[in-house]
């Protein structure tokens, strides 16, 4: 496997950059880790396996798409950001 | 059995929930005194052990007592000072998840436990540290600095929760709050000679608690005394609307069960390959008196083999990679944490700088990990396959518990490692998970309560059993530290 080429496919994909020396290190633990996970293959699943994702078995809590009374304050909520106008965040160009 | 820096201090630092509920109620003055001698062990040893990311002023915390006092709240935690995980949101006050990225973010609302705890009479006293986002065994791999561990400042006092732990092990905090995913909560417990729960999974609300493997997070509470565990279980657990993923149980009377006999005979279970390769010899000792002890009160102990657990460690971080790399996607840049000049620049140019500088080490190579086990054409031979075997080993763990109401281990395979000795090991750190992962997997209650001592340093016993056992585990427990006094 060209570890390199995965690398940074993997940051390309995840949009997370990668600084040139932290490559070196990350591609050697990489390497020990989808070793360690590749351990699953050994077993032999049956295909009627049904996978869990959850092992929460309760009614899922939804509510009524409707108002639901008191909520946040919208100012304290547009506190955490620095570029709010109008109401608004400001965001990065999209195209 | 206390280290150095809670026992050098008066008897009050030491006091359970319990014990300082009654003084309080006796003598409501005495929450200022307690306040005073709680600050006094922070001040002396706070700068060595670094528990907290954030410790909140005295006068605030004074401030808190006094509304407290006037408002005679004095419900089951009445004036105990908790310490928060810095990974569950508390209004006010800054909460960085041990990262960069949140360096800055002071959070608009509580968490639902956080709003739990205010209500029964707890104060917040802080904020600990802990690997960033959750992702570590070590608390080395906060952004900021490691929290060293009470009992040995060579050493560390296992992860993510470290912060937590130390600072209960310290008496620097009366409690405090962790979150589990695959050990977090139970490890540092285990390397800090306190007791940690990590709850049945929908026991506890999330709401509030900043995501990392959402299908394997949990709440629970690290403290002195198996009491203390059992009051604070207490308060937090019960049906929260506002988590999707909360049980309509009601809540239950925890302390009850914390009595120095077994309410029954129960039948306990020793999976062979938790206590096989890999574990100390010293550990191991620790372990198999604790058996004895159990089964001098007549409860029975067998051997019993589960081959597929030996699948849990890859299977988990498989799992708890995959779910990583999409809970995180949400620090943009935008909405809050670090931010970068947008004026005229491209959204995926921002959103990659940020991540960037933002994320540490461990944290960039869970999202790669993550993106790598999700992405065409490995999906299926690493997430769905390892989602099928999560599934194999459920019905394992369903079937041992057909069959006996509990088991036991050993929490870690070894003793609390030096700073620096695992952290450059991925291998090596993730295997220190390598007993508490399965039951994150599962979805159980589990527990790690100290069993014994080796060269002055805590073993954990981890006890865990079918889900909604929390009320056994913490008899057994009792039991486990009334033969350890």
């Amino acid at each position: 496997m060209d570890w390199n080429k995965l690398v940074k496919h993997l940051s390309d994909l995840a949009l997370v950059d990668l600084q040139e020396d932290e490559i070196e290190p990350l591609l050697r633990d990489l390497e020990k880790i989808i070793k360690m996970i590749n351990a699953v293959n050994e077993l032999t699943v049956a295909e009627d396996i049904e996978p869990l994702y959850t092992t929460f078995f309760g009614d899922v809590n939804l509510r009524d798409d409707a108002e639901v009374g008191e909520s946040t304050d919208i100012e304290k909520v547009c506190a955490v950001r620095e570029r709010i106008e109008n109401g608004y965040v400001k965001s990065p160009r999209t195209l | 059995m206390f280290p150095p820096q809670c026992s050098q201090n008066s008897l009050i630092s030491s006091l359970s929930i319990r014990a300082l509920r009654e003084k309080v109620r006796e003598d409501p003055d005495f929450l200022f005194s307690y306040i005073e001698e709680i600050y006094k062990v922070i001040e002396k040893h706070e700068h060595q052990l670094r528990a907290y990311i954030t410790v909140r002023p005295k006068e605030e915390v004074l401030r808190d007592a006094e509304a407290l006092l006037k408002s005679n709240n004095l419900g089951p935690l009445a004036g105990a000072l908790i310490a928060v995980k810095d990974n569950i949101s508390t209004s006010g006050i800054r909460t960085t998840c041990a990262s960069r990225m949140l360096e800055s973010y002071i959070p608009p609302y509580d968490a639902t436990v956080i709003t739990r705890i205010k209500n029964a009479g707890g104060i917040i006293i802080g904020k600990t540290n802990m690997d960033e986002f959750a992702m570590g065994s070590t608390t080395e791999n906060s952004a900021f600095y490691p929290t060293l561990n009470p009992w040995d400042l060579e050493r560390v006092p296992g992860g993510s929760s470290g912060g937590s732990a130390a600072a209960v092990a310290a008496c620097e905090a009366t409690a405090a709050l962790g979150s589990d995913t695959g050990g977090s909560i139970r490890l540092p417990a285990a390397y800090t000679g306190t007791v940690g729960l990590k709850p049945t999974y929908g026991l506890v609300s999330r709401y509030g608690l900043v995501a990392y493997a959402s299908s394997l997070d949990q709440i629970g509470p690290i403290g002195r005394y198996v009491e203390d565990v059992a009051i604070m279980l207490e308060v937090i657990s019960g049906h929260d609307p506002k988590d999707s993923t909360s049980l309509k149980v009601a809540a239950k009377d925890y302390g009850s069960y914390v009595v120095d006999r077994p309410i029954k005979t129960y039948r306990i279970a020793v999976i062979e390959e938790m206590v096989e390769e890999g574990v100390d010899r010293e550990v191991m000792a620790v372990f198999n008196k604790t058996l004895e002890r159990l089964e001098s009160y007549g409860l029975s102990v067998e051997f019993r083999k589960m081959p597929i657990i030996r699948y849990s460690l890859p299977v988990y971080y498989i799992i708890a990679m995959a779910e990583a790399s999409s809970n995180l996607a949400r620090y943009d840049g935008l909405r809050y944490g670090l931010a970068q000049e947008v004026e005229g620049r491209l959204w995926t140019e921002v959103y990659k700088r940020v991540r960037s500088m933002g994320f540490g080490k461990e944290v960039k190579r869970r999202i790669l990990l993550g993106t790598y086990v999700l992405s065409e054409g490995l999906y299926e031979g690493y997430y769905l396959k390892a989602a099928k075997v999560r599934r194999l080993l459920y019905e394992e763990f369903m079937r041992l518990f057909k069959e006996f109401d509990l088991a036991l281990s050993p929490t870690s395979p070894i003793l609390p490692p030096r700073l620096g000795e695992v952290i450059d090991d991925p291998l090596k750190l993730y295997s220190l998970d390598v007993n508490t992962v399965p039951i994150n997997l599962a979805g159980l209650p589990a527990l790690s309560v100290p069993g014994g001592f080796i060269r002055g340093l805590p073993v954990g016993i981890q006890v865990f059993g079918p889900h909604f056992s929390e009320g056994w585990l913490l008899n057994v427990a009792r039991l486990i530290e009334v033969a350890g006094k």
